[in-house]
């Protein structure tokens, strides 16, 4: 009997949406109508240039136009495997990014 | 078998007089400053419990979106007061997305240190310090054994 392979797991994304050339509001107002949690709007928000993701050997797919994805949507991908690994390079994207509280 | 509900908003408090009116509201107003001066008294463990309360208001307030596993929390708590015998520092708790408790020591954006605690006492670890970057590793597994050495000296580093 052959062996039965194992199901990979799903390959980690992060959910981010490309907001250039959006005003601060906009994206508040983007964020209350599309990134609702347990139906509470987010209280604040990170912006990050693509070109830091990709500086961490990631890729910023956007993908609104598939399945049920929200406008402007996009999935960052790439992740290492390894959790120590992915730890870094989220300390590394929030050492680049920029923090808007609501 | 015996259980521990500890609520987030009150874990540690007595319980209030049902007395209405000016003077009993004084006198309440009193007690709560006595007892809080007591549960933030130095040397008392007053660091611990105020990890404890962010380990339970963070399994609380992110609970609905990640599965927090009840042995990270468990962990993360038996490990707080050897971890705060390195700094004295109360880290920053989350949840992460697989659940595990998320204990984070910042002083700035490249002098940070995080530490995920595993149901199974794995240690994922990562670290920034200015131009230097660590991560790793490690195993705890016992109540009361010592903190591992690069668990220690990334929380210093952030401090040195």
């Amino acid at each position: 009997m052959p062996p039965v392979p194992e199901a990979p797991e799903d390959p980690i994304t992060l959910s981010v949406f490309v907001v250039d050339l959006m005003s601060t509001e906009a994206i508040h107002d983007h964020g209350r109508a599309y990134a609702l949690r347990g139906g509470q709007p987010p209280k604040a928000f990170g912006t990050i240039a693509v070109e830091a993701c990709e500086a961490q050997h990631l890729s910023v797919d956007r993908n609104d136009h598939e399945g049920d994805n929200p406008p402007l949507h996009a999935d960052v991908l790439g992740w290492p495997t390894e959790k120590s690994a992915q730890k870094l390079i989220a300390l590394e994207l929030a050492s680049e990014s920029k923090l808007h509280v609501a | 078998m015996s259980a521990c509900l500890l609520s987030a908003d009150r874990p540690f408090s007595y319980p209030r007089s049902r007395a209405v009116g000016r003077e009993a509201k004084e006198i309440q107003h009193e007690e709560i400053g006595a007892e809080r001066e007591i549960l933030e008294a130095p040397g008392t463990g007053a660091a611990q419990r105020a990890g404890i309360l962010a380990i339970l208001q963070a399994m609380q307030e992110h609970g609905e979106h990640a599965q927090v596993t009840f042995e990270s929390a468990q962990r993360a708590i038996d490990m707080l007061r050897g971890l705060l015998l390195i700094s004295g520092e109360l880290p920053g708790v989350s949840i992460d997305p697989d659940g595990e408790v998320s204990l984070e020591w910042y002083r700035e954006p490249r002098r940070v240190f995080s530490v995920s605690v595993g149901a199974n006492g794995e240690l994922n670890y990562a670290g920034l310090f200015g131009g230097s970057r660590v991560h790793g590793v490690e195993i705890h597994t016992i109540e009361g054994e010592e903190i591992p050495s690069a668990i220690r000296a990334g929380i210093q580093r952030v401090y040195a």
